[in-house]
């Protein structure tokens, strides 16, 4: 019987034994991240709330914006909704704008050619890989422009 | 003296075997049961925790950051840590843990459901006197 034989070969113990490599390190990673986030989610509250809680502005400084999820820091996917001169401002995940500033060594490409901030226009969509530095924005390393997603009209 | 050994009937042996024959049967039987609810179970989980799945990489946006690997390799390779970052970032990992762990239960339950069917045809052809 093949299913049989397949199921005692060393290629599905092999995969069984990866798949649950995998299982393991993505369940560790996913607790690592929780974790993370919690601790970092008590971090931002005790300090928005120091204020209140010593003295000072009721909402916080950051008027309960970290009851959100935590947003990625190393890059952003979204549509560019500003461009300035040297920086632009992209709409990402659950609307969550990010200012993204384009150094001398950001690659901006779109299709097959190397193209300049103020090509881009509003309402592109971007992919942004980049450093994030301390006052909150990203220093783009590569910025991909999508084509646009073809809409159907509905018959 | 009186012989105090007591004779066992003739039958008894085949008796013996036959019991534990049936109860290898129910062992096996029962087996099956529980691997084809598992099987069963992980089929019906399957297609909502793909669907899971494809909608936490969709919108993590972890497939439009993989796919700069292959339209700007390059570039992701010369900034290649901080694709890292927001390739592990973006990933979805309980969801990945989900879905894998219910593929995983479903292979083990189908691999360990076709031994015990093979088991139970054997013990089928096996006819003991008695």
């Amino acid at each position: 019987m093949d299913t049989d034989k397949f199921f005692q070969s060393k290629l599905f113990k092999g995969i069984i034994i990866g798949m649950l490599g995998v299982i393991i390190l993505t369940f560790v990673f996913g607790l690592g991240v929780f974790v993370g986030e919690k601790r970092a989610e008590f971090s931002f509250k005790w300090a928005d709330e120091y204020h209140n809680n010593f003295g000072g502005p009721k909402g916080g400084f950051l008027g309960g914006m970290m009851s959100q999820e935590f947003t990625e820091a190393n890059g952003v996917f979204g549509q560019i909704i500003k461009v300035n001169s040297q920086s632009l401002t992209i709409k990402g995940k659950d609307n969550v704008e990010k200012i993204i500033l384009v150094t001398d060594k950001t690659i901006i490409v779109y299709q097959r050619k190397n193209i300049k901030l103020l090509e881009l226009k509003v309402g592109d969509s971007a992919v942004v890989v980049g450093e994030p530095n301390n006052s909150g924005q990203i220093e783009a390393e590569l910025i991909r422009v999508m084509p646009a997603p073809v809409i159907t009209p509905k018959l | 003296m009186e012989n105090s050994y007591i004779e066992p009937p003739q039958e008894l042996l085949g008796r013996i075997l036959k019991r534990i024959h049936n109860e290898e049967r129910l062992l096996v039987l029962r087996r099956i049961f529980i691997f084809s609810a598992m099987l069963l179970t992980s089929l019906a989980a399957f297609i909502p925790t793909l669907k899971i799945l494809f909608s936490d990489f969709n919108k993590s946006g972890f497939i439009s950051f993989s796919s700069l690997a292959f339209s700007d390799f390059s570039s992701v390779v010369a900034n290649w840590q901080s694709f890292t970052m927001i390739l592990l970032e973006s990933l979805p990992a309980v969801s990945l843990a989900l879905f894998l762990a219910v593929l995983l239960t479903f292979l083990q339950s189908a691999k360990s459901l076709t031994k015990n069917i093979k088991t139970i045809s054997g013990i089928s052809h096996l006819k003991i006197a008695g």
